[in-house]
């Protein structure tokens, strides 16, 4: 680069080599501060998008329950206006022709009818247990009572029921979600654990309530939460955290499955 | 010496701006070619014009409106703002015709630094640098810094022209005192090996696939 004439005059220039030099120190500094600067952005950014991410989740999770809860509610009235109510009818009508037939035809009659009187009581139980209505009048210590009930009467499997310290409401959506949880559990139970027996233990304490499930059957590994299969699980996980509770999940091939859920914010 | 490191530097950074040609996004394809020329500029016209003119002055005047061009159009991708980019598009026009009439009328060609045109060219470059560096600001994405290839190319330029004063200053205190000039010649030889490594580490870590997922 040859330059002889650069056309500044001899004054200025020891000012502009100063201020030049320090523009030279500023720059290093700028780059320096930048970075730091831009970090603290990623981070500040990412924490936003992760809680953007968590609030979309949650009214996601919100209002996929609001729509089961809408169908179980529905389904629910069907059962009990509907089906009872025709059933009722049919036991009814049997009845009144058995009182007319031969006795080898009434005892028949009779079988008929007491069956469908036990199926009217399955009925009757199952719109309890999917009706919101019931968990509001009655509680969810109470409620959980009926269901245990239920499943012992079908048979399906053995389930112990316990409740420590004294009972109080957690607010009907909060109970209603754990009892949403529980009936997921007996449910996994049932269908993929191939279990025998099944644990609920209601433990009430001055400003916690701990809502303890247990089974004895196949279990998994702790990796099956990640994967596809596990989705019933982490969905569990993701109600109890809708509520402001924390649900931890120990399983292990062979050895059953312990979930826990605490729940310490509703007061 | 140090020269031919610089031009060996400039060389590398030319052919791994060919290898990684097509995984580069326009901007720094666009520099690539500018980094082509501007070595074609300094070595074989460079020779051919002091051959003529016994001087390089024609090639400083078509290095600065070469270079104002090339890192205008490069910041034309770069930027989102559509003002900015208007703008970067439309400056083009006056400085061209200001280095022409320059090269002609003020500072002529065969014999003079072009000073009238690398003075506001580098003021207009630091500007659009550090507005890129606030683009970065309010739009961060989840790639670390180290290898964004946008901030390697925005702090070579940053660092070029905020030297470039600096090297005039030098240049000017030094011939007027009649000082020692091998300093400066070194100095601003090691500001454009600085220079050409900041850009080539930009061409290095620049890539079309993390632009296309960044911007999802």
């Amino acid at each position: 680069m040859h330059n002889d004439n650069i056309g500044i005059t001899d004054d200025s220039v020891q000012n502009i080599v100063l201020l030049t030099g320090a523009l030279f120190i500023g720059i290093i500094g700028f780059i320096v501060y930048f970075v730091v600067l831009y970090r603290n952005r990623q981070l500040k950014n990412k924490k936003e998008q992760d809680e953007r991410e968590a609030a979309f989740r949650q009214e996601l999770l919100k209002t996929q329950l609001e729509i089961q809860e809408q169908t179980f509610e529905y389904v629910s009235k069907e059962i009990h206006d509907n089906i009872t109510q025709v059933l009722s009818f049919v036991k009814l009508s049997l009845g009144t022709i058995g009182n007319t037939l031969e006795a080898d035809k009434k005892a028949k009659v009779n079988e008929s009818r007491e069956l469908i009187a036990q199926s009217i009581n399955d009925l009757r139980d199952l719109s309890k247990s999917l009706s919101f209505e019931h968990i509001s009048s009655l509680g969810l210590a109470k409620t959980i009572e009926t269901e245990v009930e239920r499943i012992n009467k079908s048979g399906l499997l053995k389930v112990f029921f316990s409740v420590e310290g004294q009972t109080f409401s957690i607010g009907e959506q909060h109970e209603l979600v754990l009892f949403r949880i529980l009936q997921e559990a007996l449910n996994n139970s049932l269908k993929h654990a191939a279990a025998e027996h099944f644990k609920i233990s209601l433990q009430y304490h001055h400003d916690l309530l701990n809502l303890s499930l247990e089974d004895d059957g196949l279990g998994f590994s702790p990796g099956a939460l990640n994967n596809k299969s596990g989705s019933g699980l982490r969905n569990m996980e993701n109600r109890a955290a809708l509520i402001g509770g924390k649900a931890t999940i120990e399983s292990a091939p062979g050895e059953g499955c312990r979930i826990k859920i605490s729940l310490n914010s509703f007061k | 010496m140090i020269n031919n490191i610089s031009l060996i530097l400039s060389i590398l950074v030319c052919l791994t701006g060919i290898v990684r040609f097509r995984k580069l996004t326009m901007p720094f394809k666009l520099l690539v070619a500018l980094q082509i020329i501007d070595l074609l500029l300094t070595t074989v016209i460079n020779k051919l014009v002091v051959s003529i003119y016994h001087t390089n002055a024609l090639i400083s005047h078509i290095q600065a409106l070469n270079s104002y061009i090339f890192y205008s159009l490069i910041y034309y991708f770069l930027f989102k703002n559509t003002y900015i980019k208007k703008f970067l598009l439309f400056s083009i026009i006056p400085i061209t015709a200001f280095a022409f009439i320059n090269a002609i009328s003020i500072e002529p060609y065969n014999n003079t630094f072009p000073i009238y045109i690398l003075m506001p060219t580098e003021i207009l470059l630091v500007i659009y640098s550090l507005l890129l560096f606030r683009q970065m600001l309010l739009y961060p994405v989840q790639v670390n810094i180290v290898i964004q290839s946008v901030f390697w190319y925005n702090i070579a330029i940053l660092f070029f022209s905020a030297i470039m004063f600096m090297n005039l200053g030098l240049m000017n205190y030094y011939s007027q005192h009649n000082l020692f000039k091998q300093f400066i010649v070194y100095f601003w030889y090691s500001a454009i090996i600085i220079f050409n490594l900041l850009l080539g580490i930009a061409i290095l870590t620049d890539r079309k696939e993390e632009i296309a997922v960044n911007a999802q």
